[in-house]
């Protein structure tokens, strides 16, 4: 076994560090997500009420994915502040287009 | 890099398969049971007539008939056309304003027209709901099965980048050797069923997106939501009741338009919005047997004069197409037994994997001489104590009394019960002794429920099998393979004992 107490410790350590941006940083970003696709998507194509829902459908169904590389990222991010702001980051910028760019 | 990419991959694979993973056990074998959802509904109604031949006209009319009688006040009717699978109709009203039931669902015989004489019982709706609702209040259980599926997204994603050596490590099997004989379990199990887990799981998570990601419905179509799902083709519309009354149209005069519409198709449910109001709308939706997107054919008729309206599911763009098709994918009505049973047994892989991932995290910690109290006692608990509470529930069905008030709920009670009982136990024995008996409990009251239904039903083996009833034949024989699979569990953990003892 490999599983020596020094690599325990510091696999915990870098477990409680990552759990907040995978569970607090990836849900918002999602949700980012999900707004700013339709967004995009109505400005894409303008006059046509259906594209509005295939907008949402497109980011709904997109954002399990892209919430599950953002867990990933979070794990993956060579420190904590790194996993946060590449998460938060991306998260605010779309939430900024929604809101902007939301009928 | 490299190595701590992995290493950290690792790390969160073991923490996103563990925390959920006992949850995760538990949906993905009731989620099995539910591909059999029409069959359990009708095995735990034994009195019912088996064999039933339907007709379409009688079976609508019948059914508008109850509904006039008892509900001609309601908002909508919806009226569920009986299946091979199921030959029951289903009614149901809601009633938005007058005196009555807001809500009230029945099963009617469809030659009397009248609500079936059989048991009170959930039947297949009990595992089905509690395979995404876990019979919480409000959405609770939605969303705790949401965030377990997320997670196991992120098992299945991480899992792939770990065991890089996907096809050489599926046939490796190492049998006998401890945790190493998990690993090479739990992989086998992942990869022989793979794309099945990784669709499982992503459509899972559409079909309830409007609840764990509601946000881009909200900024956009604000609070006029029913807009939304209406552009998505996943509800119809109906226009503003006129306030006006109006006769509503012969339901069973409607049925040859859809006939030559939909030949060698049958019609599966009618809508009935404002039934006896001017602004009628009636929609036929054909039988979901027959195909695999959700997305199904509609016709949408005037509920007075009988009109045909439109046919809007043809002009259904792209993304609504897809998450129709992902929607029917995850119920998987469409097709034959042949395929219900393979997706059945995809399901039970899925089960599998879980149980011998969580076995294999704790068996590798106590390898290295670490003790984890709780997660043992979790692991017993649920994969022993889950087959031991789905048989109490198929026991309780045959043997509540008739007539037992709150009865369906009882079943539901004892499942739990039994589920209570296998966890204490789980609780105060971690060992490879309690392991084996709960296994064997579980293997003795699946073999025995053969017995019990010929014992208590006219459809036992001896009168089923030869009479060619599939249906009461096929669960005993599930039965006995079910309580046999324990049965091999409980000798293989009295194996392992030995090893480790030697």
């Amino acid at each position: 076994m490999r599983a020596s107490g020094g690599t325990r410790r510091t696999t915990g350590a870098g477990m409680r560090s990552r759990l907040g941006p995978a569970v607090l940083g990836g849900y918002p970003l999602a949700a980012a997500w999900v707004m700013a696709v339709p967004v995009l998507w109505a400005a894409i194509y303008p006059d046509d009420p259906f594209r509005l829902a295939d907008g949402v459908l497109i980011g709904s169904m997109s954002a399990f994915a892209v919430c599950a590389l953002a867990v990933l990222w979070a794990f993956a991010a060579p420190t904590a502040r790194h996993a946060w702001i590449g998460l938060l980051g991306p998260a605010f910028l779309l939430a900024l287009m929604a809101g902007l760019g939301a009928p | 890099m490299r190595h701590g990419f992995r290493q950290a991959m690792a790390l969160l694979h073991s923490w996103a398969g563990l925390v959920p993973g006992w949850l995760l056990f538990a949906v993905f074998l009731t989620g099995s049971l539910s591909y059999f959802r029409p069959e359990i509904s009708q095995w735990t109604r034994p009195e019912l007539p088996s064999g039933a031949m339907s007709d379409p006209g009688r079976d609508v009319r019948a059914a508008q008939d109850y509904l006039t009688r008892t509900a001609p006040d309601a908002t909508r009717w919806l009226i569920e056309m009986p299946l091979a699978r199921l030959p029951l109709t289903g009614v149901t009203l809601w009633r938005e304003r007058g005196a009555g039931p807001h809500y009230r669902h029945d099963l009617l015989d469809p030659r009397q027209g009248m609500p079936i004489a059989a048991r009170a019982t959930h039947g297949g709706d009990f595992f089905y709901y509690f395979h995404f609702d876990l019979h919480m209040p409000w959405r609770l259980g939605r969303l705790i099965v949401g965030f377990s599926a997320m997670a196991m997204l992120v098992a299945l994603l991480t899992g792939l980048i770990v065991h890089r050596r996907l096809f050489a490590d599926f046939f490796t099997f190492r049998p006998g050797k401890g945790p190493r004989s998990w690993l090479d379990a739990h992989n086998a199990c992942g990869v022989l069923a793979l794309p099945y887990h990784v669709m499982i799981t992503y459509s899972g998570l559409v079909i309830l997106m409007s609840l764990y990601l509601p946000w881009g419905i909200d900024l956009l179509y604000g609070t006029d939501r029913a807009r939304f799902f209406a552009e998505a083709g996943q509800n119809f519309r109906p226009p503003p009741a006129a306030g006006v009354p109006a006769g509503l149209v012969d339901l069973a005069s409607l049925m040859p338009e859809a006939a030559r519409r939909w030949p060698g198709e049958a019609v599966g449910r009618i809508d009935v919005y404002g039934p006896g109001d001017a602004a009628a709308r009636v929609v036929f939706t054909v039988a979901d047997d027959a195909r695999l997107s959700h997305a199904r054919a509609r016709l949408i008729f005037d509920g007075v004069g009988g009109t045909l309206l439109s046919e809007p599911e043809n002009g259904l763009p792209g993304p609504a197409r897809l998450e129709r098709a992902l929607y029917g994918m995850h119920l998987g009505r469409f097709g034959g037994p042949l395929l219900h049973a393979l997706f059945f047994c995809s399901g039970l892989l899925g089960a599998a994997m879980v149980g011998a991932g969580l076995i294999l995290w704790t068996g590798k910690r106590r390898a290295a001489g670490e003790t984890h109290p709780v997660a043992e006692a979790l692991n017993l608990a649920v994969i022993g104590g889950l087959p031991i509470a789905i048989a109490a529930f198929f026991w309780a069905n045959r043997l509540l009394p008739v007539g037992l008030a709150a009865r369906a709920d009882r079943e539901g009670l004892c499942f739990f019960a039994a589920w209570m009982v296998a966890g204490i136990h789980a609780a105060l024995h971690r060992d490879a002794a309690a392991w084996r008996t709960q296994f064997r409990c579980a293997a003795g009251l699946f073999l025995a429920l053969p017995v019990l239904d010929g014992l208590t039903t006219s459809h036992g083996l001896p009168v089923s099998l030869p009479a060619g009833d599939w249906l009461f034949a096929g669960f005993d024989l599930a039965f006995l393979a079910g309580g046999g699979g324990m049965a091999g569990l409980s000798l293989l953990s009295r194996r392992n004992r030995r090893r480790v003892a030697k």
